[in-house]
Parts: structure tokens; C-alpha cells; sequence
């Protein structure tokens, strides 16, 4: 008639399957869960809103500004300018042969062209142009005593 | 007085004690129950007339409501439990480095006392005499039972814990797909206000867009290098010029004149803070400014 004190050990036995199977539910459904997270793509609201903060400032900065007249207003302006100092005005059908690129346009549709002429009368007529149209000047060459300066002329165009 | 197999009232109830051991079964015919860390042996068929002569009582074990009790000192080698008035039939309980064995006292000897006991030259006057007053003792939680009330009770303890793993395991997946539901709903109307948010931003960037096709903004300002340009060829009109340069802001504008014995002091004329005119060579200058644009 012996017998071995007994402690915990056969009751830990007992429950230790079902503490795993606990334990591995537990680490699979938290898996599940936060790998569901973690495919959830979190919307940027601070950025976003950042930019149509920055857009409507610009907008009521813009609105402010006056209207772009039309490009053939402008063109035959240009001429009646360039005429008066003697200069020839000439059309430039690509953006790159005015030696402008698209983001250097700030505002409107452009017209490129180029003015030709002695060089006194060309920088003369440019000075006046810029004066009073929305005219943007980009290269100059001067050969001798001639001179070429290309130019983008900023303005709207209207559609029947 | 307490004594196996009569009559006793324990803490209010009606019980039997029957005669149970503490160590290695006598004979297969023992049947086994725990009690707390210990176990307790007892012959089934003694359970079962002592159910069978005292129906509406419960029954337990000797051994078993003395551990219950807590009236088992596990440092006392040998305790005692006198079960009449001239103290020599009882029961003993023998303990030795951990290891248990009880057995019976008749006419005042301890029998089958094994060989370590003797060889102590332990007696009833070394031992421990255990209460014998029922009204100190305590009821174990469970009664004793034979092997098919164990074995049923072990299948329906399984049961219950399968059942419980079983509600547990169900009760975690469900809290994790309604964390989940949870949180795709949530996913979703943060999805819907960001997508009216979106709508916005387009709308206003289209807004802008009109905008920069219809106002006058931004264009630069390009008069101080057509000034100086108009100064350079007016000065220099009857001299052989040549250039190729930008008007765009903080380009370096270079124009070349040939050195004549004329027009030397016209050159030097030019230069001023912004302009500056260099002899490059014997027949060769250079006029040269920084074009400075304002929007």
C-alpha cells in the first residue's frame, strides 16, 4: 500500500491540448484579421485635403486676375506693334522651334512666333509689346546687325 | 466517535464512512478515487451494500474525509484515528520520505506495518492521535463512486471541456471576424468620404485648370533685359554684334562685338553694375549680364 504524492502535472496534461488549441485559434484569427488590415489601403485625408486647400487659394488668387484676351487680338496687335519699328513678325509652329517648353507656359493657350529685324528695333518693339500684351520672350540671336527673338504669346481662343 | 460504516451527521448531512485505503491498492478489486493530490482506495462492493442499507444517505471514505478535513499532517510519520472508547481499534496512517501506506489497529497493535516502521520501533505511544469528534470534520466535494459512475463522469467531464474548448475556439474566431466586419466597415466609409473627398480635388483642379486657360497669371516680366539689350544695340548700332542667348530669368546673356579703334570707349561706356564688358581678345569683347525676370 505505497502511493507517490501527486501534484498538477496530470490536470496541466489534461487542459495543455486545449490551452494550444486556444492558443493556436487565437494566433490564427489574430493572422486573419490583421493581415486584412494590413491589405486595407488607408485613405490620405491630411495630403488630399493639403491640396484642395492649396488649389482653392490659387483659385481665388486667379480669380482675381484679369481675363487673357483673345490670341488673334493679341497677333494682330503684335504686328501693328512690330510694324511701327519696322520688324517683321512671323509664326512658329512648334513649341520646341520657339525654344519654349509646355510648363513654361503659365496661363492660356500659347501662339509662338518670332520677331526679325535690326537689333535696336527688335529689343524696341519687344519692350513695347511686353508693355501692353500677355507676351513672353525666349530666344534671342543676333547676327551682325540683325536680330531674331522668338516669343509666346498667351491668350484664349475662341469656339464657334 | 467517528467509525466506518455507521450512521454520521457531517456538517448537517446524513453520511456513511467506509473503510478506504491511502497507497497501493490490496487487491484489483479496489476501486481508485482522487482526493485533492491523493488517492483513495475502497472495494466497490462495500459502496454499493452501504448504498443498497442506507439509501438516503450519502457515502464517503474514511481516509477521504480526514484529507478533507485537512486533519492529515504530512510531516507526522505515524497519526492514528481510534474508532472506540478503550483506544485499541482504529486505523493508522503511516508516512515515510513522502510515501504513504495506511492500515487498521486491533486490540492495540498496528497491523501490516511495513519493514521501514519497524525498523524506527514506531508504536501507537509515537503516534499522532487523530480527532475523532465528527463535528470537526468536513465533507469531500464529491461522494465515493463505483468505476461506471467514474468512467461516466470522466466521459462527461471530457464532454464538457471538449464543449467548452469547442464554445471557446468559436467564441475567438467570432470575435475575430466581427473585429474584422468591424473594421471593414469602417475600411469602407473611410473609403466613401475619401472618394467624395476626391471628387472634390477633381473638381477644383478642373477649376483651376479653366482658370489657367482663361486669366492673366504669372507671366514674367522681362523688361530689364530688353532695357539693357536696347541699350547695348542702340549704343553699338553701326557695329557687327553677334549673340545667341535666353530671356528666361537667371540665364547669362553673353553678346559679342568686334574690337575696332572707334569703338572702345562705347564698350566701356556699357559696363555699370549689371553690365559688365570684357576684352576677350585683341579684336574680340564680350558684354554680359544676368537676365532678372519678375512675375
Amino acid at each position: 500500500m505505497k502511493m507517490k504524492i501527486n501534484a498538477l502535472p496530470k490536470k496541466v496534461k489534461q487542459y495543455s491540448n486545449i490551452f494550444l488549441l486556444v492558443t493556436l485559434t487565437s494566433i490564427g484569427t489574430g493572422w486573419y484579421v490583421l493581415s486584412n488590415e494590413s491589405g486595407r489601403i488607408k485613405p490620405d485625408f491630411s495630403n488630399t485635403n493639403a491640396l484642395i486647400s492649396k488649389y482653392e487659394a490659387e483659385i481665388h488668387e486667379m480669380s482675381a486676375q484679369p481675363d487673357l484676351p483673345r490670341l488673334n487680338y493679341i497677333w494682330s496687335n503684335i504686328q501693328l506693334i512690330a510694324n511701327q519699328y519696322n520688324v517683321k513678325v512671323s509664326s512658329i509652329e512648334k513649341v520646341e522651334d520657339a525654344k519654349f517648353t509646355e510648363d513654361e507656359i503659365p496661363c492660356g493657350q500659347p501662339w509662338f512666333g518670332s520677331l526679325q529685324g535690326t537689333s535696336k528695333n527688335v529689343a524696341a518693339a519687344a519692350l513695347e509689346i511686353q508693355k501692353t500684351l500677355p507676351v513672353m520672350f525666349g530666344q534671342a540671336v543676333i547676327d551682325n546687325k540683325v536680330m531674331g527673338l522668338s516669343f509666346a504669346a498667351m491668350g484664349t481662343i475662341e469656339f464657334n | 466517535m467517528i467509525a466506518a460504516n455507521v450512521r454520521l451527521n457531517i456538517e448537517g448531512k446524513d453520511v456513511v464512512l467506509i473503510r478506504d485505503v491511502i497507497g497501493k491498492a490490496p487487491s484489483e478489486k479496489y476501486t481508485r478515487q482522487n482526493e485533492g493530490s491523493l488517492h483513495i482506495w475502497y472495494e466497490e462492493s462495500v459502496l454499493t451494500e452501504t448504498r443498497d442499507a442506507h439509501s438516503d444517505t450519502h457515502v464517503y471514505g474514511l481516509w477521504q474525509t480526514l484529507i478533507a478535513t485537512g486533519a492529515i499532517d504530512l510531516e507526522e510519520k505515524l497519526q492514528v484515528l481510534y474508532t472506540n472508547g478503550q483506544k485499541n481499534i482504529g486505523y493508522y496512517l503511516y508516512i515515510n520520505n513522502g510515501v504513504m501506506q495506511s492500515g487498521s489497529i486491533f486490540n492495540g497493535e498496528l497491523h501490516s506495518l511495513p519493514s521501514s516502521a519497524l525498523s524506527d520501533e514506531l508504536s501507537l505511544d509515537d503516534a499522532k492521535v487523530l480527532s475523532s469528534d465528527e463535528r470537526t470534520l468536513k465533507l469531500p466535494a464529491e461522494q465515493l463512486k463505483t468505476q461506471k459512475e467514474i468512467l461516466k463522469q470522466a466521459v462527461a467531464k471530457k464532454k464538457s471541456g471538449q464543449q467548452r474548448a469547442l464554445m471557446c475556439i468559436v467564441l475567438i474566431i467570432a470575435s475575430g471576424m466581427a473585429v474584422d466586419t468591424f473594421l471593414s466597415i469602417q475600411h469602407e466609409k473611410q473609403a466613401k468620404l475619401y472618394s467624395a473627398l476626391e471628387h472634390k480635388l477633381n473638381i477644383t483642379q478642373d477649376e483651376l485648370k479653366s482658370l489657367v486657360k482663361t486669366k492673366r497669371y504669372n507671366i514674367p516680366t522681362q523688361s530689364e533685359t530688353l532695357s539693357k539689350l536696347y541699350n547695348v544695340t542702340e549704343s553699338l548700332n553701326s557695329e557687327s554684334l553677334s549673340a545667341n542667348f535666353s530671356l528666361k530669368s537667371n540665364d547669362v546673356v553673353k553678346v559679342y562685338v568686334d574690337n575696332t579703334t572707334f569703338n572702345s570707349a562705347r564698350i566701356s561706356m556699357l559696363a555699370n553694375g549689371d553690365i559688365q564688358t570684357v576684352r576677350v581678345s585683341p579684336d574680340q569683347s564680350v558684354i554680359t549680364w544676368v537676365n532678372e525676370n519678375e512675375n
